[in-house]
């Protein structure tokens, strides 16, 4: 009986594992370990973060469904490593600390035959002064990363709103809160749901808002930009982010490196170096990302976390580190199979993998701060490449070590993502765009590195459905309700 | 070298051009094509794609000289102007529109080391020009639904004139229509039945029901003919392929909701 252990109950953790469960059976063992009780569909919390969604409506208990798919659970957080095992136990091991089940704060170590590492990010608020610190989110901002931080901004905005129904001016300052941010596309949806619900409040007049990113042009969006076919041309995310910015009355401020965070103002860097200041009475910001600072030890207790993690502490696989300048940049660069160079049991997937680098152009500015979107690794091709590593698992269990590991790069996969402009059965706007491959493949595609034949992109009302239907399918999926092998990642 | 400079309607200028990521001699040649096509042609400034050539580069006349812009990406923005403006792209065109007054501008000489611009006025527009093209944007993009129709309009007009012919975007008018028509006028023709029961004789009613089934029939056959004949259809013109299944879909599912909705009119409201 071999045990597979994940490590993190998100899209792709809990896609891996639920998988992973349905396909070995009784006859073996999956262990997630999770600090969290919920899980949370996190495309939604940009609902929650304006009030048209509850937090419960975007969680759900683990436990029970966990519990049905035969998946042992132990709330708890992976503190760290030893795939060599220790002197005093001869199997690989992570050592966790419960967070929760009436063990809070004790530890364990959880012996794995093979470990799927898909701990999501760490969410780096302590990167930027003020933005927050080890702890987490500051007092000065908002964040839409988690439920509970969404449902916090909700408050906060439903302030703002009472206060301009008294006829107080309110500043909105969204985007991203350091130079090197991923998940524009979430900031994106929040300050045109914003946008709207002041509109819908009828206070929009006093509203002055305001978007502030790290990306070069508008709709980067961290993957060098989306293309929406037009009479059959593509045409690109900037062209159509400008005209929504513009007709929405949401100014711009991009290529910024947010250094610091202050009641009500936030101080920045620009790509040509020069630093300015924006005031705000309310704060988005996305904080960067980093790997959650798992530790690694060999047999002898030897701490071998530069060999097993990269230095942003994401966990290195089989992807090409010296990929050099932005020039040298291959799709075959991106990894393919997951799977750790040193130790062939330890897998990763979803935002914990280290990338080779980024997929936007890289920038610095003079002063030699660099400005540029980190990668995406989140939603679909998240849930995709946890699914690939489950089944890469599962068949080194089953048909042993030589078995054929499944394949699923980010450079050969292609992503729907569809982004809301507001919430409403009848009012409501996103805009339903695909993008194939998410990695630019400049050899198979030069030029721009991407299929035109596989874009598509459309803003409506439609696209607000699709994006609500989605919510509840990936729901449903996620509780195990029947059918839920059949919904796609 | 001189090239060719692309012009209205020649449709390669909708392309999104690649950031330039070598800077060699290849992008050399380019820049000095792109030069002496624009000296050739007398213009403020040029667009790789203007010569066809789907790359982000830009040259432009400033008080300096010609300044050669390699990935230029605007990043701060201040204050907008309306102005008319004309593109070499359209000869004989001009359109009004709003554009940022001051802009601020990163981008790369041909060295690829990083510069930077603070413009306004007329310069800041004609860089917002050139940037726009760069993403396939040209001065259409800048105007609303109705000034981009107006203008199209405009534009198709002058082109025919000048015997040019039109790019193979997706035509306006589909055979495949005149089959949804026959099944909507059929289908509003059985709907104006179901008002008999109001002022007509059980017998004239009982006529119209046994009509109606026919010609439902008739709605359903339309439908199906539309459904498969719209599919071949839209193959034939490749470029917007995905957007006419979709619609295609679309149309026949409202059209089988129209048809169930007369439907259980004529059989549970007409026929008593």
């Amino acid at each position: 009986m071999a045990r597979v252990v994940v490590l993190g109950g998100g899209v792709a953790g809990h896609t891996a594992a639920t998988f992973a469960a349905d396909w070995l059976g009784k006859d073996h063992e999956v262990v997630v370990v999770t600090p969290n009780s919920k899980w949370n569909w996190i495309p939604s919390n940009i609902w929650v973060g304006v009030g048209q969604m509850s937090k419960e409506e975007v969680t759900f208990d683990l436990a029970p469904v966990y519990e049905k798919a035969g998946i042992t659970y132990k709330q708890a957080k992976a503190v760290s490593l030893n795939p060599e095992g220790s002197a005093s136990n001869t199997k690989p091991f992570v050592t966790i600390e419960y967070t929760g089940q009436g063990k809070a704060g004790k530890s364990e170590e959880v012996t794995y035959d093979y470990l799927i590492n898909a701990t999501g990010p760490k969410l780096n608020f302590a990167a930027t002064p003020g933005l927050g610190d080890a702890n987490g989110l500051g007092e000065f901002t908002v964040s839409v990363c988690t439920a509970d931080h969404a449902d916090h901004a909700a408050h906060e905005l439903a302030k703002c709103i009472e206060k301009m129904k008294k006829g107080e001016r309110q500043k909105f300052l969204i985007g991203t809160g350091h130079g090197m941010c991923t998940c524009q596309g979430a900031a994106f949806e929040y300050i045109f749901n914003i946008e709207h619900e002041l509109r819908k409040a009828g206070v929009r007049e006093l509203a002055d808002i305001q978007w502030i990113s790290n990306e070069s042009f508008l709709g980067d969006f961290g993957i060098g930009g989306l293309h929406m076919k037009r009479g059959g041309y593509a045409a690109s995310s900037r062209l159509f982010a400008e005209s929504l910015y513009s007709e929405r009355g949401v100014k711009w401020l991009i290529g910024a490196h947010v250094n610091k965070v202050e009641k009500g103002k936030v101080s920045y860097e620009l790509l040509d170096g020069t630093m300015g200041e924006e005031s705000f009475d309310f704060a988005m910001l996305i904080p960067p990302f980093a790997g959650v600072g798992l530790k690694a030890y060999d047999k002898a207790g030897e701490d071998i976390t530069a060999t097993v993690f990269a230095p942003n502490g994401f966990m290195k696989v089989d992807a090409n580190y010296n990929a050099g300048a932005y020039e040298n940049w291959k799709a075959s660069d991106w990894p393919r199979t997951y799977q750790n160079p040193t130790y062939k049991n330890l897998f990763a997937a979803g935002i914990a993998f280290a990338p080779p680098h980024p997929i936007s152009k890289p920038m610095s500015s003079p002063n030699g701060t660099q400005i540029f979107p980190t990668p995406p690794r989140t939603g679909m091709p998240s849930g995709i490449i946890g699914k690939a590593v489950a089944h890469s698992v599962c068949d080194l269990i089953k048909k042993g070590p030589e078995a054929h590991l499944h394949e699923a790069s980010m450079a050969e996969m292609g992503a729907a993502c569809v982004a809301s402009a507001g919430k409403g059965l009848f009012d409501g706007t996103a805009a339903a765009l695909t993008v194939y491959p998410v990695v630019p493949d400049f050899e198979k595609y030069p030029g721009i590195g991407r299929d035109l034949d596989y874009t598509f992109g459309e803003i409506g009302l439609a696209g607000h459905w699709i994006k609500h239907i989605l919510h509840h399918m990936f729901i449903y999926k996620a509780k195990l309700n029947p059918g839920w092998t059949m919904i796609p990642e | 070298m001189i090239k060719e400079l692309i012009t209205y309607p020649d449709e390669r200028i909708k392309h999104v051009s690649a950031d330039v990521r070598k800077f060699d001699d290849e992008l050399f040649e380019l820049l000095e094509n792109m030069r002496d096509t624009m000296e050739h042609h007398n213009l403020d400034a040029i667009a790789a794609i203007q010569i066809a050539v789907p790359a982000c580069a830009i040259i432009v006349k400033s008080e300096e000289g010609l300044l050669e812009l390699i990935n230029p990406r605007i990043i701060v923005t201040e204050g907008t102007t309306t102005a008319e403006e004309k593109s070499a792209y359209y000869p004989g065109f001009s359109a009004t529109l709003k554009r940022y007054n001051r802009i601020k501008v990163v981008y790369e000489n041909r060295n690829g080391e990083l510069q930077h611009l603070n413009v306004e006025g007329d310069f800041s527009r004609l860089l917002q020009r050139k940037i726009d093209m760069l993403f396939g944007g040209t001065l259409l993009d800048k105007l609303d639904k109705e000034g981009r129709k107006h203008s199209e309009k405009i534009l198709s007009k002058q082109a025919l004139e000048a015997g040019l012919e039109l790019g193979a975007s997706c035509p306006t008018v589909f055979v495949r229509d005149y089959f949804k028509r026959g099944a909507k006028y059929l289908l509003a023709l059985v709907a104006l039945t179901l008002t008999f029961p109001f002022f007509a004789s059980a017998h004239i009613c009982a006529t119209a029901a046994f009509v109606d089934k026919f010609a439902l029939l008739g709605v359903v056959g339309l439908t199906i003919v539309y459904y498969f004949y719209a599919q071949h259809e839209a193959k034939l013109y490749k470029q917007c392929t995905s957007c006419q299944i979709g619609n295609i879909i679309g149309t026949v599912a409202i059209l089988l909701f129209q048809l169930i909705v007369v439907s259980l009119g004529v059989f549970f409201w007409l026929i008593p």
